[in-house]
């Protein structure tokens, strides 16, 4: 229940009102200026509306809180806006790095034919070897 | 309220005081409509402002519908 006020009675001592400062909390998707970029973090890009892309020529940046992509929206001379992505691409670089120093350690055409033929007549050689021996030994019991 | 005043007894010339406003001139939007306005391109200018207002997520055509234009 709340107590009755009469209008009419005057009160000698006015109650001041303190101003109350509620303290600003940086919000998710609060918008950054540095060095003159504009942007925010985003959740998902269709939270972006245009009145936050500025109309002064230069871009607005929109991260994707997960850091998975990164578009650059700026207004084009026709009044609509234009959308730039970006896309890390950390794992395919990982994944052409490895291929290539496979890539390395593997041997030519050129060179496996040249270690074949080195095999070939390396076996002839090993060959001839052991017949010799052999014709000895045959020698030795005629 | 005076600026408004000017503005609409000489149109054009709040126009180009306007355009030598730092934040208007930068503006690429600004400069194409001051462009298409000094050549007389009414079409061109209609398209900026549907465009616009497409990006605002609002339909001319609808919006001219339900005003009754």
């Amino acid at each position: 229940m709340q107590p009755f006020v009469n209008p009419n009675y005057f009160n000698p001592y006015p109650m001041y009102q303190q101003p109350q400062i509620q303290p600003q909390m940086p919000s998710y998707a609060q918008n950054i200026v540095h060095n003159g970029l504009e942007g925010k973090y985003v959740g998902e890009f269709s939270e972006v509306t245009a009145n936050d892309v500025p109309m002064t020529g230069q871009g607005a940046l929109f991260i994707k809180g997960d850091l998975s992509e990164i578009q650059l929206r700026n207004w084009n001379a026709n009044g609509l806006i234009d959308i730039k992505s970006f896309k890390p691409s950390i794992s395919e670089v990982e994944e052409v790095s490895t291929k290539s120093v496979e890539h390395a350690y593997l041997p030519s055409d050129e060179l496996r034919m040249a270690l074949e033929n080195i095999n070939d007549r390396l076996d002839k050689m090993e060959g001839l070897l052991k017949r010799k021996p052999g014709r000895k030994e045959v020698a030795e019991d005629d | 309220m005076i600026n408004l005043i000017h503005a609409l007894k000489n149109p054009q010339a709040f126009i180009s005081q306007a355009m030598q406003n730092p934040q208007i001139s930068n503006n690429p939007i600004a400069q194409n409509a001051y462009q298409m306005m000094q050549k007389g391109d009414s079409k061109g200018l209609e398209q900026i402002a549907r465009n616009l207002a497409k990006q605002q997520g609002v339909d001319i055509d609808t919006l001219r519908k339900q005003i009754g234009i």
